[in-house]
């Protein structure tokens, strides 16, 4: 059992905030509350992410949301799939298709399974690799920072 | 402690008046005279010239000075004794002289001891070069290892108790002393457990609150970076603990297997991780 401070959660949460900023959603997602959601078992990431509950990102107030199974999701700005629920992301890929969600996984290779950012570990650091083509499938447009700042692009 | 009057001449003995003020505890005029003894020919020679000298500044350091640090009594003395010792071919006052520099070598290390807390552990580690320097004075070959590990484990627990690591802010200085003040205590000894456990910790502590003292709306860039520093405090402290791990006599197994999972865990090194995790279910404390 992890009884140690999560750096790793803390940085993952990090990150996600910042995609906030630097990726562009649709026009008429640019109103209302802007959800995050959590797919998979409510731990330290969920825990990090939620201080940001009631941060703004535009002129939009962030919710964090966590759902258990994918069968609960709903519609996100964001959608974070944990490792143990990544078997789910091809299905929740084809379910948000050009609903502007900007789907996060952390397991290799699941940027050829449709997701748009998928976390990984490069020289003991957390970093992430994109896809542009997934984004724009998402109609999303990933900032010029964002995409520089990535351990991969494709 | 008394010393009876010695027949140094038929004539004026500064040394025998010295003594018979200082028996009065009439310290200034004991000194006025015993260093007019230093100027007579006749005495300035005589190793028990040099042996009352160094009593009766002994005792105006107990009376008068042993609150002070830079007591000029306590230098005195020693280096009257020390006079003693090498003018003494008889060996009449030697043995005696031995025993006093070693009362004032103690001092030195009281007076130490009393200094190892946060706020004046800066004086500590030169009243402990000053106690074994005199207690060198008394056996030349006396090996201090065991109390200088002792002192630095202890001053570098001190110095730690310094560094914020959260807001670092000008206490950076106290992080690099305690990791010089343990690495000293690596050098006498490397397979010193605590010294590489300290080190370990100080390094993972400050890996840690690298990370989790940002702000929640830090730049990605800066995130980038602070994880780039945090990544080679890890790194730095891994060896240690790997060190103290294999020693494992400064802390319980599961303790020191739970320090290095922690290590392992936060460098991303998941199969290391697990494997020591298998361990640590295996350990019977």
């Amino acid at each position: 059992m992890q009884t140690q401070p999560d750096v790793n959660s803390r940085v993952k949460a990090l990150y996600v905030f910042n995609f906030t900023n630097m990726v562009e959603w649709p026009s008429d997602l640019k109103k209302g509350t802007f959800n995050i959601g959590v797919l998979g078992e409510s731990n330290n990431l969920f825990t990090e992410l939620s201080k940001y509950n009631s941060k703004s990102v535009g002129s939009q107030t962030i919710k964090v949301n966590h759902f258990a199974e994918s069968a609960s999701v709903t519609q996100c700005h964001i959608l974070y799939v944990t490792k143990e629920q990544s078997d789910k992301t091809a299905a929740l890929v084809k379910k948000f298709k050009s609903k502007g969600t900007l789907i996060i996984s952390e397991k290799e290779g699941a940027l050829k399974e449709g997701a748009i950012i998928n976390f990984v570990i490069r020289n003991n650091r957390q970093s992430y690799e994109l896809s542009k083509t997934n984004a724009v499938k998402h109609k999303l447009i990933i900032g010029k920072q964002l995409t520089e700042l990535a351990a991969k692009v494709e | 402690m008394l010393f009876g009057f010695q027949a140094l001449n038929a004539q004026v003995s500064y040394t025998n008046k010295a003594i018979l003020f200082y028996q009065e505890n009439q310290y200034d005029k004991a000194l006025t005279y015993i260093d007019s003894a230093l100027v007579n020919p006749k005495e300035k020679d005589e190793p028990y010239t040099w042996y009352v000298r160094g009593m009766i500044y002994k005792d105006h350091f107990k009376q008068k000075e042993s609150t002070m640090p830079e007591s000029n009594s306590r230098v005195k003395s020693i280096e009257s004794f020390k006079k003693c010792i090498e003018l003494d071919a008889k060996n009449e006052h030697t043995s005696n002289s031995k025993v006093n520099i070693k009362f004032l070598a103690g001092s030195y290390y009281n007076e130490m001891v009393k200094n190892l807390d946060t706020v004046n552990y800066e004086k500590a580690e030169p009243l402990y070069e000053k106690y074994k320097q005199t207690m060198r004075l008394v056996d030349p070959k006396m090996d201090f290892t065991k109390n200088d590990k002792e002192v630095y484990l202890f001053l570098g627990a001190q110095i730690s108790r310094k560094f914020n690591f959260k807001r670092e802010n000008g206490t950076q200085k106290y992080f690099d002393m305690a990791i010089n003040v343990f690495n000293k205590v690596i050098s006498l000894d490397s397979n010193d457990c605590n010294a590489h456990y300290q080190i370990a910790q100080l390094y993972y502590n400050y890996g840690v609150e690298t990370i989790l003292s940002l702000e929640d709306t830090t730049p990605l860039e800066e995130v980038i970076k602070a994880q780039d520093k945090c990544v080679a405090l890890f790194q730095k402290s891994l060896p240690h603990m790997k060190k103290a791990y294999q020693l494992a006599n400064c802390k319980s197994k599961k303790e020191l297997v739970r320090a290095l999972m922690g290590i392992y865990y936060q460098l991303n090194e998941m199969d290391k991780y697990n494997d020591l995790n298998t361990q640590l279910q295996l350990i019977k404390e």
